[in-house]
């Protein structure tokens, strides 16, 4: 894969679909110079703002947020505390732009919980069987702690994780579905009192 | 050449092509040449999605793996309304600028 279709992979499907071929002819007439690459990637940011489902923009904010933790430590409170915040927002942006059914604001949080804490979920199965203290740990905020410490294998990590978030996404999911609908239903009443000022 | 209204890119855009349908190369050529502003393939690409979005510019029968733009009934509108303001902004300018 060439560089510039590399570049190319940066936006969008939907967009690529529609100019993608029309961008890559042009790409090919141009130099690849530090501020022609900084551009093009300025634009696929762009329309991922504008084209992208709210899920997939939140889930890649906690993906990054996620990464960040772990770097810097890897303590699960860091990615724990930015998840039912991150599926808030997508709850609520969603839910604002689409009347979201139950079973839709689940499977979108879902979507963006395993999208963000994806990179805890691997570390926690590659580091395998783990030890944490009282002083900085979140399984004895769960209940689910005995003890000064607690060993847990990598498959248990891995189903406490997952099980907790995506409880987490359930509750929040709806939670933020809720807020968009009363959002969305702010939004026209203002409108509406626009409308009628006009 | 510094920011501002003349280098919008999406005035910039418009402004090219009422001459006549173009495709992306042969814009940002042309572009270059009346205004002197090298819009990047990023920022050109952006502005076109928006003008197309906005139904002021729409494709034209591709020729091979360009294909060409064309300015709307709208998009002329828009040009021509926004170009009245920049003309009216720049004689006040100007005006002004005779008594300083």
């Amino acid at each position: 894969m060439t560089w510039r279709e590399l570049l190319l992979r940066a936006y969008p499907r939907s967009w690529r679909d529609e100019y993608g071929e029309e961008f890559a002819g042009l790409l090919a007439q141009r130099r690849l110079t530090f501020a022609v690459v900084a551009d093009v990637l300025s634009g696929a940011a762009r329309q991922h703002l504008n084209r992208d489902a709210p899920w997939k923009i939140c889930g890649a904010g906690l993906f990054l947020w996620t990464c960040i933790g772990l770097l810097l430590g890897g303590s699960p409170p860091f990615s724990g505390a930015a998840v039912p915040f991150t599926i808030l927002v997508a709850g609520t942006w969603t839910g604002s732009l689409k009347n979201l059914g139950v079973r839709e604001a689940i499977a979108m949080s879902g979507r963006v919980v395993l999208a963000g804490v994806s990179p805890d979920l691997i570390v926690g199965l590659l580091r395998g069987p783990v030890t944490r203290y009282t002083d900085s740990t979140l399984w004895h905020q769960w209940g689910l702690y005995f003890g000064t410490s607690l060993t847990i294998s990598r498959w248990d990590y891995f189903s406490m994780m997952l099980t907790f978030t995506l409880f987490e996404s359930m509750l929040f999911g709806l939670a933020g579905a809720i807020m968009g609908r009363f959002v969305a239903g702010l939004r026209e009443g203002l409108r509406g009192d626009v409308g009628g000022v006009a | 050449m510094t920011a501002g209204p003349a280098s919008d890119p999406e005035l910039l855009i418009l402004s090219s092509l009422a001459g006549g349908p173009k495709h992306g190369y042969a814009i940002m050529q042309e572009i270059a040449v009346f205004s002197g502003v090298d819009l990047g393939p990023g920022t050109l690409y952006t502005a076109i999605t928006r003008l197309v979005d906005e139904g002021w510019i729409e494709p034209a029968e591709a020729s091979g793996r360009q294909r060409p733009y064309r300015l709307t009934d709208k998009g002329l509108d828009y040009l021509r309304g926004q170009l009245e303001k920049m003309r009216q902004l720049a004689s006040f300018g100007l005006r002004r600028l005779r008594t300083v």
